[in-house]
């Protein structure tokens, strides 16, 4: 049984706005719902209607909102780059996480933050993630093509060895680092939401924009992708391609959401996943739905970082591991069945 | 409509296909014979360019490059053996993915899907999940999908079929080769089709190409090709042949 995608974007919004809501009012300084509104309201129309006190406003408009807001771009992102992947891998395990993609755009985003030395104002982490996150998905996508398609067994293997490699790599680098570069590269590597400001929000909005756009202009195309490459060629569609387009538009994905807020896995395998249940494969309904179940996802994710060990904070990226993880395992045991190498 | 001149493909040292001249005409059935390995699958993918294959492909006196992919698309299908869609697909979306080199309206195109599965005999699988259904009952939602392209072609199109009745049931064998036959006949369709079973290529096709070893080694009417003589030649094999009061042949 299906649920009509009006409904279910309907009952994702609300999902948005709910927990965007209770992430707002939330954590160590508990607000009042609607007081905590009126100052986002505030804060965009330049009305004063709120009646909270200015540290009270400050945690709303300066701590809490750009988290929410950098939560939903980065959840939106990774879910849809995740959604791309499994229909360009045509295979339902594939997440830029667990095939050592944003392990990859890590690699660059460290390797800019030690090396280069106004990397955390600028463009430079964003772009050496991105080289480094496509350099590893034409690697892994290169390794796992055979004669039969794409090799699920290769594609994770591939994404085994490269995290460790990846791993080992950030490691040797931070020997290299000083103590602030340090706080920063262990940041990136369990994923956190804590920094963000201006720049990464307004990066991944319009990046976040943009792949959706392009995204949903080749639905159609991954949707024909997924009857096999030749039946694919056959119905008209430039396979090849495709193909590269959607292996760069997924590495400019993943490597941003990387430079804006660390290794954050498994937000793209479960999410599509679960949307896939609920309305189907189609792509023209399965991308917009699955970027915002993602921002669903990581909202609540970073409110439970938040609130988990308080007043300290968990990086997002554990308690996504933590939901994400099992996930993963009970897919692997589902499709256990369907796999001989 | 079709014609194949010196077309050939080599891996490595080894020739897999070697044909001098294949010709096909628009309403004509043409069924391709040959033992495993003679290079029949090899043909068709060397036909719709998914192997780099040397020498002139000629369809409807143009060759394959100066076709836009869509034209194409809307002009010359393949039906898979078997497909690898792992998601949980429906089955009129699946046919509904022959839509995409089409400019139809939605409502047309549901029309035409509803068509084609009454056609194809799988109107009641329409909301069942593609990958539970049967072999044979995805092979029909295949082929549905597969007219579904082709539904818009402003000349006579190809419908290259890779062992259409392999999956098939005795019944359905014989309703897919009849529908295929009645494209041809009717709508001016090329048909090609891989064949084992011999009695179906003498019954249906007008046509048989037999190939052994990449090569044409016969080629023209059916009765005419499959004599007891030569499928022992290719088969290691002698049947008895039958004439029927028809007239018509049968081996067994």
């Amino acid at each position: 049984m299906r649920l009509p995608f009006s409904l279910t974007a309907s009952a994702l919004m609300m999902m948005l706005f709910s927990s965007a809501l209770l992430s707002l009012v939330s954590g160590a300084m508990p607000l009042p719902a609607m007081e905590s509104l009126l100052s986002v309201v505030d804060h965009f129309s330049g009305s004063s209607l709120s009646v909270l006190q200015s540290y009270q406003q400050a945690v709303v408009i300066e701590l809490r909102l750009p988290r929410i807001l950098l939560a939903v771009m980065v959840g939106a992102m990774l879910a849809q780059c995740g959604a791309v992947m499994q229909g360009l891998f045509r295979n339902p395990l594939a997440d830029p996480g667990i095939i050592g993609v944003s392990s990859g755009a890590a690699v660059g985003a460290v390797i800019a933050i030690v090396f280069l030395p106004t990397a955390l104002a600028g463009w430079t982490v964003p772009v050496a993630a991105f080289v480094s996150g496509l350099a590893v998905t034409l690697l892994i996508y290169g390794l796992a093509q055979t004669r039969n398609g794409t090799s699920v067994v290769v594609l994770l293997l591939a994404g085994v060895a490269i995290s460790a490699l990846a791993g080992a790599f950030i490691g040797f680098v931070s020997y290299f680092a000083d103590d602030q570069d340090l706080r920063a590269v262990s940041l990136w590597q369990m994923g956190s939401l804590a920094g963000s400001d201006s720049t990464s929000i307004w990066l991944a909005t319009v990046t976040m924009l943009l792949l959706a756009v392009a995204f949903q202009r080749r639905a159609n195309a991954l949707n024909a992708l997924l009857l096999g490459e030749s039946e694919a060629r056959h119905l008209g569609i430039q396979v090849e391609r495709l193909k590269l387009e959607l292996i760069v538009l997924t590495a400019i994905g993943v490597g941003i959401a990387v430079a804006c807020a660390g290794i954050i896995g498994f937000v793209g395998l479960v999410v599509p996943h679960i949307v896939r249940m609920v309305t189907g494969p189609n792509h023209k309904t399965l991308l917009p739905l699955t970027a915002l179940c993602g921002a669903v996802l990581l909202v609540a994710a970073d409110l439970l970082a938040r609130l988990l060990v308080q007043p300290a904070e968990l990086p997002v990226g554990l308690v996504t591991a933590l939901m994400g993880a099992p996930f993963f395992l009970f897919m692997l045991i589902r499709q256990r069945r369907s796999w001989n190498g | 409509m079709l014609t194949l001149n010196n077309l050939s493909y080599h891996s490595g040292d080894l020739c897999l296909l070697d044909i001098d001249q294949l010709q096909l005409k628009a309403g004509e059935m043409l069924g391709l014979l040959g033992p495993n390995g003679a290079g029949k699958s090899t043909l068709l993918k060397a036909v719709t360019g998914e192997l780099p294959a040397k020498g002139e492909v000629l369809f409807h006196g143009k060759s394959r490059q100066q076709w836009s992919s869509p034209a194409l698309a809307r002009h010359m299908a393949v039906l898979p053996q078997a497909s690898q869609l792992t998601f949980p697909f429906l089955a009129d979306e699946v046919i509904a993915l022959g839509l995409t080199p089409l400019k139809l309206s939605h409502q047309e195109g549901l029309r035409q899907i509803e068509r084609l599965m009454k056609l194809t005999d799988c109107y009641h699988l329409a909301k069942r999940s593609y990958p539970s259904l049967s072999g044979g009952e995805r092979q029909r939602v295949q082929l549905a999908r597969v007219l579904l392209q082709l539904s818009q072609a402003e000349q006579a199109p190809l419908l290259l079929l890779d062992e259409p009745t392999s999956a098939q049931d005795l019944g359905q064998q014989h309703s897919i080769l009849k529908l295929a036959q009645a494209l041809a006949r009717d709508q001016g369709y090329g048909v090609v089709a891989i064949l084992h079973d011999l009695n179906q290529v003498l019954h249906y096709c007008h046509q048989c190409c037999l190939l052994a070893d990449g090569k044409v080694a016969q080629q023209g009417k059916p009765y005419e090709v499959l004599r007891a003589d030569t499928v022992e030649a290719h088969w290691q094999y002698r049947p008895k042949e039958i004439t029927l009061d028809n007239g018509q042949p049968i081996l067994v």
